[in-house]
């Protein structure tokens, strides 16, 4: 049966990340679980340690920061964008009466939102992992800053809406043409190397953090509007 | 950059782990998890979160006071002078706010040896002599000094071992202790690899005199220092 309805754009996607965003709910659930098990992982040592000597007196620092947890978050928000658009993922979107560039807007807000969400679960999990010591290990903390600050919280929302970003254009880019297949896995590939291998990025972490906040976002925003140009190109040949 | 990469990668092999153990379950409780369940099991989690903010706020005072930069520039400003008189020959900064213990010693004649065994640490005990009048003779008095001992904001001059002293066939031996670790547990809810790259650690003083050891000695008793590490003081 055909509907002679003419429905916008803006009404599907709505419709759609409404469905997506309840649907998807247990990529939430494996956050909280993987945020879990790394924080009592993490929870004798911290996030980082530091040791100074003098004379005949060593002090070491166990540092608690929101670090792990949020390098796990933007792995999770990676795994999950790149789940978003596996093909076991899109036959759901069949429920709804959707189109590639539709499902392609919806999964971003979508992932958008869990991002948000992903930084108040992180920001838990921090919480939670300070309290078990305070209560298991009865031992005072050396507090130096107890409040995470708009610009730490806005610098974790974009980190991880840029990973979230990153795993939609790479899971999207395996649907388009072979050129941008081609193109996106070797700019990505080398993109990874570049980061990881080479100190360069060093003058990027000097910057203010809502700077580097600003930067994520543009990244993000960018690897959006790519990852919905490719669904577009790829609409015809949907398979 | 190399350990953050090994970190990085591992943490996405244990990741996508526990995401296939995830999936793997959630196949199998897929009745019980109903998205519903998991939203309030989300919100409760939240809800859990804040009240561990709450309670670490205002039930969990640290009794660890931290000083901020200010506080230990001025700390560094007073201490700074040390060297300064320490070169003139001048005792006056070592006031009785920072005497941590004084040993009595008794031995014969007119020479005190002084053997000093402090390991590989030479460069930590600033050891002194001064002449006392009020001192018998064939007596002395060793006073260990401890000044502000700041680490990360932290000031350790409690936690500083005091040193082994004693005097055994008519020599005084001054020993350091074995090595003391102390640790603590720091928190900071920043992006700690931005604060380490941009060198926003806490300011630190240099330590490099932060203790002193005082022999006080009657006039006309000389110390005998093979070493020579023992500085005269007036």
């Amino acid at each position: 049966m055909q509907s002679l309805t003419n429905i916008s754009l803006k009404t599907i996607v709505k419709k759609q990340v409404k469905w997506e965003a309840k649907l998807n709910i247990s990529a939430l659930s494996s956050l909280v679980i993987v945020q879990i098990i790394f924080g009592v992982l993490t929870s004798s040592s911290g996030s980082a340690s530091s040791g100074h000597g003098h004379g005949n007196l060593d002090v070491r620092f166990s540092i608690y920061s929101l670090d792990t947890f949020l390098i796990v978050s933007a792995i999770w928000a990676f795994i999950v964008a790149l789940l978003f658009t596996t093909k076991a993922y899109r036959v759901d979107d069949l429920s709804v009466i959707s189109s590639r560039t539709s499902s392609t807007i919806a999964n971003i807000f979508v992932m958008i939102m869990y991002s948000f969400i992903a930084v108040i679960i992180m920001i838990s999990t921090y919480y939670l992992q300070v309290l078990g010591i305070l209560l298991v290990e009865k031992k005072s903390f050396v507090t130096e800053g107890l409040f995470i600050s708009p610009s730490t919280f806005i610098l974790c929302f974009s980190s991880i809406c840029l990973f979230g970003a990153l795993g939609l254009l790479f899971g999207t880019s395996f649907k388009g043409p072979v050129v941008i297949k081609i193109f996106l896995s070797t700019f990505m590939v080398f993109s990874f190397i570049y980061i990881f291998m080479t100190p360069n990025i060093i003058p990027l972490m000097m910057l203010p953090n809502l700077m580097i906040s600003v930067l994520c976002l543009l990244v993000a925003t960018l690897c959006f509007c790519l990852t919905i140009w490719i669904a577009n190109k790829s609409e015809v040949s949907r398979k | 950059m190399i350990v953050t990469t090994i970190f990085f990668f591992t943490s996405i092999l244990l990741v996508i782990a526990i995401f296939q153990i995830l999936s793997k379950l959630g196949k199998k409780t897929k009745r019980i998890w109903t998205p519903k369940r998991i939203m309030i099991g989300i919100t409760s989690y939240i809800i859990l979160g804040l009240t561990a903010f709450i309670y670490i706020s205002f039930f969990s005072d640290s009794k660890i006071p931290v000083l901020s930069s200010s506080d230990i520039k001025q700390v560094e400003k007073k201490f700074d002078q040390i060297p300064k008189y320490d070169q003139e020959f001048n005792s006056s900064y070592l006031t009785s706010d920072y005497k941590k213990k004084t040993w009595e010693i008794n031995f014969d004649g007119d020479t005190l040896p002084v053997v000093i065994n402090n390991d590989d640490n030479n460069l930590s005990l600033n050891i002194r002599q001064r002449y006392n009048d009020n001192i018998e003779s064939g007596k002395a008095l060793i006073t260990y000094y401890q000044f502000p001992f700041i680490v990360n904001g932290v000031d350790l001059s409690d936690e500083v071992p005091l040193p082994d002293v004693y005097v055994a066939q008519n020599q005084l031996f001054i020993e350091s202790f074995s090595k003391q670790q102390v640790n603590y547990n720091r928190l900071k809810a920043t992006i700690g690899f931005l604060d380490f790259n941009r060198g926003a650690e806490r300011y630190e003083m240099d330590n490099s005199y932060s203790n002193f050891i005082v022999i006080d000695i009657p006039r006309g008793t000389e110390i005998e220092d093979s070493q020579g590490l023992i500085y005269y003081l007036e």
